[in-house]
């Protein structure tokens, strides 16, 4: 089998506004993504997703467009689909960096390996190493009032488990998670995830007010680079700490575990390049004894299906400490997905069919299609 | 004053034959970088150079200039060029990731607001600690008797330091450099850099052989996240490691510093996001006990004035490893209508307001690859 063609389609989905997410790094209101896929000269195809937001990796689906086009496409074509390991040194052969553009063909390239060999993903991945995924639900930086409006929504469809966005502002913050914690009840598990906002004495300050609210976990308290401070909000609070800006690539994991900055990692297949180097971002975080999660860009159909099998293949993952953000089915007014992935409150499973087992609503595609 | 418009043009140049680079990275026989331009309300005009490399830093010319376009100029007109601050905090809301693209639109700020005092770029750094800047010229990783030709050919420009490009297999780089030591005689300093190109143990065995050709300083010997590695290597030559590809940030210099990995570190504008960065990146190092140098991505014109003022602005620079201020000599053309500046074994601080250099608009003309 040879790959004949990488097609690329920009997309926009649009969002609830109600329950955008809202964090330390802004808004996330829209998502020009790009979606991927690899045809092969066997009529089977890969589907693939760039989930990406120029301020996470400086890629946007027009970079993620061109990079595909000039440089991977030309390294590709003509290459055997089913050799996705070494198909995805040739790609890092060709081009430094650009992860969550890289990571949308490997993925398409797993798809395709599945497809041939009539098997789901995480099968080929190694697993079932669970039956399905623990998810949780996440709540905007908002007015405390809003936010616990969020919340209460979250609770009503269904999640016992949810994180509210924090490191925008230590009294805003505290008020937020406090009118948070009053609308749930103390039953829901609730953690805070700063992506970074706060400096280190303002994440030291707050420590305390949020183990009074019974905080489950701290994720991203201080901003990515800063490991020593990790480890310094690590030794202060009893919950566990999350790295999720600070895990990209498993180089990236080894930094985190080496200088102990975090207990849970929040590995995400767009930062780490590809689901094989997330699954090795996984694996030097269980070598370490430390659990993993995973965490969101808001992916739409292929990439959450890429996050369910990843989660279901690979050892280690700590989803009862921290469940996962598998949870942008919530947030989008459509989905472009012929079938929608069984994603509920609280609980996601992939669907059933070899590869990801997705395949994409052409008529709702040409619909968010957004190059038209 | 204010900011009217960020123009982007990619360029696309080509080596001059003469000197055709190559390294551990591969061989490029023309470039492609982005000029920018920062149009101010007054009139005045800053000029900025994205130095982009896919397979060095990953930035690229076409998603650099669409990411301008889109992104950034809407998001910076209506700033002043002087406040940094406020541009810095607007830049990252915008992308991440992407210092080159960084450095281009601080220098371009730099060149706008020294045009509109008669202020040079250094002096908004804090003043020139040096106007001659000490240089070595770098000969590719190419066959011997090629690279032979070409230390014949330099012998009579009087450069007092060549570095010759390793990293391509022990044995051929040992015959490589023997044979420039031999062309240009004791009076020459050498130094090497394997861009990254050596396992450990090829390295162990390349340095011997090296040490016999009296090599200076030895830049980037192994992956850049091979830290211990490098410390290792370190103790046992009696040449400097210089780190470079290993160096962006200043997390790095300090794990640089922690882990004994390098005697110097090589910072420039592009790779370390800015002029100002790279300033606290030198005064970082300069506190460790590390020495500082400067290197390059072959910058043009634009480029390559940035990086005079900033070599300028720095209070220690090695004695021993000159800067790899050299870009304009190896392209058919550098874009600007005087780069005298960069001369065979030195260079001089420009004395123009900003940068101290104008655009050749002919040059432009001819060598954008937009069609504009």
């Amino acid at each position: 089998m040879k790959i004949t063609d990488i097609e690329t389609i920009p997309v926009a989905v649009p969002i609830h506004a109600d329950r955008m997410i809202i964090g330390a790094r802004g808004p996330h209101d829209r998502s020009p993504f790009l979606i991927v896929r690899v045809r092969t000269d066997e009529d089977l195809a890969g589907w693939g997703e760039v989930s990406c937001t120029p301020r996470w990796s400086g890629e946007d689906s027009e970079t993620a467009r061109h990079v595909i086009e000039r440089y991977l496409k030309p390294v590709l074509t003509g290459q055997d689909p089913t050799h996705v390991i070494r198909l995805a040194g040739l790609m890092d052969s060709a081009i430094v960096g650009h992860h969550f553009t890289k990571a949308a063909v490997e993925m398409a390239l797993w798809d395709v390996l599945g497809k041939a060999r009539g098997v789901p993903l995480y099968r080929l991945l190694g697993g079932p190493a669970r039956p399905g995924v623990r998810t949780k639900f996440s709540v905007a930086a908002a007015e405390p009032e809003v936010a616990a409006r969020i919340a209460l929504w979250a609770c009503d469809q269904g999640f016992t488990a949810m994180k509210v966005k924090v490191g925008t502002g230590l009294l805003a913050d505290t008020a937020r998670v406090a009118a948070v914690r009053a609308a749930i009840g103390a039953d829901v598990k609730l953690g805070v995830d700063g992506n970074g906002g706060w400096n280190l004495a303002d994440a030291a300050a707050a420590v305390a007010p949020l183990a009074a609210q019974g905080i489950a976990f701290i994720e991203q308290p201080v901003p990515a680079h800063d490991l020593a401070g990790m480890a310094d909000i690590r030794r202060r609070a009893a919950c566990p700490v999350v790295a999720d800006e600070a895990v990209g690539t498993p180089a990236d994991a080894l930094d985190v575990v080496t200088a102990g900055a975090a207990d849970i990692l929040s590995v995400y297949v767009g930062m780490a390049g590809g689901i094989a180097a997330a699954q090795r971002a996984a694996a030097i975080a269980s070598a370490a004894g430390l659990g993993w999660t995973i965490g969101s860009n808001l992916e739409l159909g292929p990439a959450l299906a890429a996050h369910i099998h990843f989660a279901m293949a690979t050892p280690g993952l700590a989803d009862d400490i921290v469940p996962c953000d598998i949870i942008s089915t919530f947030y989008y007014t459509d989905d472009i997905l012929a079938e929608p992935l069984p994603v509920r409150a609280g609980w996601a499973e992939p669907l059933p069919g070899p590869g990801l087992g997705v395949e994409l609503d052409e008529e709702k595609l040409e619909r968010y299609r957004s190059d038209a | 004053m204010k900011i009217r418009e960020v123009r982007a043009t990619p360029v696309r140049v080509r080596r001059s034959p003469r000197f055709l680079p190559k390294t551990a990275h591969g061989e490029v026989t023309a470039s492609e970088y982005v000029i920018l331009e920062v149009e101010t309300d007054e009139g005045l005009t800053g000029l900025g150079e994205v130095t982009c490399s896919p397979r060095w830093s990953g930035e690229e010319a076409a998603g650099t200039v669409t990411l301008v376009r889109d992104h950034l100029n809407p998001a910076l007109c209506g700033l002043d060029p002087w406040n940094w601050a406020a541009i810095a905090g607007r830049l990252k809301t915008v992308f991440g990731a992407r210092p080159f693209l960084r450095a281009g639109i601080e220098m371009a700020c730099l060149d706008a607001a020294g045009r509109e005092k008669d202020l040079r770029a250094v002096d908004l750094l804090g003043g020139a600690h040096r106007e001659e800047i000490a240089t070595k010229f770098v000969l590719p990783g190419r066959e011997t008797a090629v690279v032979r030709d070409m230390a014949r050919d330099l012998r009579s420009f009087g450069v007092p330091v060549v570095k010759v490009k390793v990293g391509m297999g022990a044995d051929d780089d040992i015959s490589r450099v023997a044979a420039v030591r031999e062309e240009l005689g004791s009076g020459v300093r050498l130094t090497v850099d394997a861009n990254e190109g050596w396992q450990p143990e090829e390295a162990h065995i390349a340095l011997a052989g090296l040490a016999a050709c009296g090599v200076d300083a030895v830049e980037q010997p192994l992956a850049r996240s091979a830290w211990r590695a490098s410390a290792a290597l370190r103790a046992r030559t009696s040449a400097a490691l210089v780190g470079d590809e290993s160096i962006w940030t200043l997390a790095d210099v300090t794990t640089a510093a922690q882990t004994g990995a390098f005697d110097l570190v090589s910072i420039y504008p592009g790779k370390c996001g800015g002029l100002r960065s790279t300033a606290v990146l030198a005064e970082a190092a300069t506190a460790s006990g590390l020495g500082v140098t400067f290197g390059s991505n072959l910058e043009l014109g634009i480029g390559a004035a940035a990086l005079a003022h900033a070599i300028a602005a720095a209070p220690v620079v090695s004695p021993v490893v000159p800067a790899d201020l050299i870009g304009p000599l190896y392209f058919e053309s550098s874009l600007i209508t005087d780069d005298s500046f960069v001369g065979w074994g030195s260079a001089v601080l420009p004395s123009g307001p900003g940068l101290g250099v104008e655009l050749d608009r002919e040059a432009l003309a001819e060598y954008r690859m937009d069609g504009g």
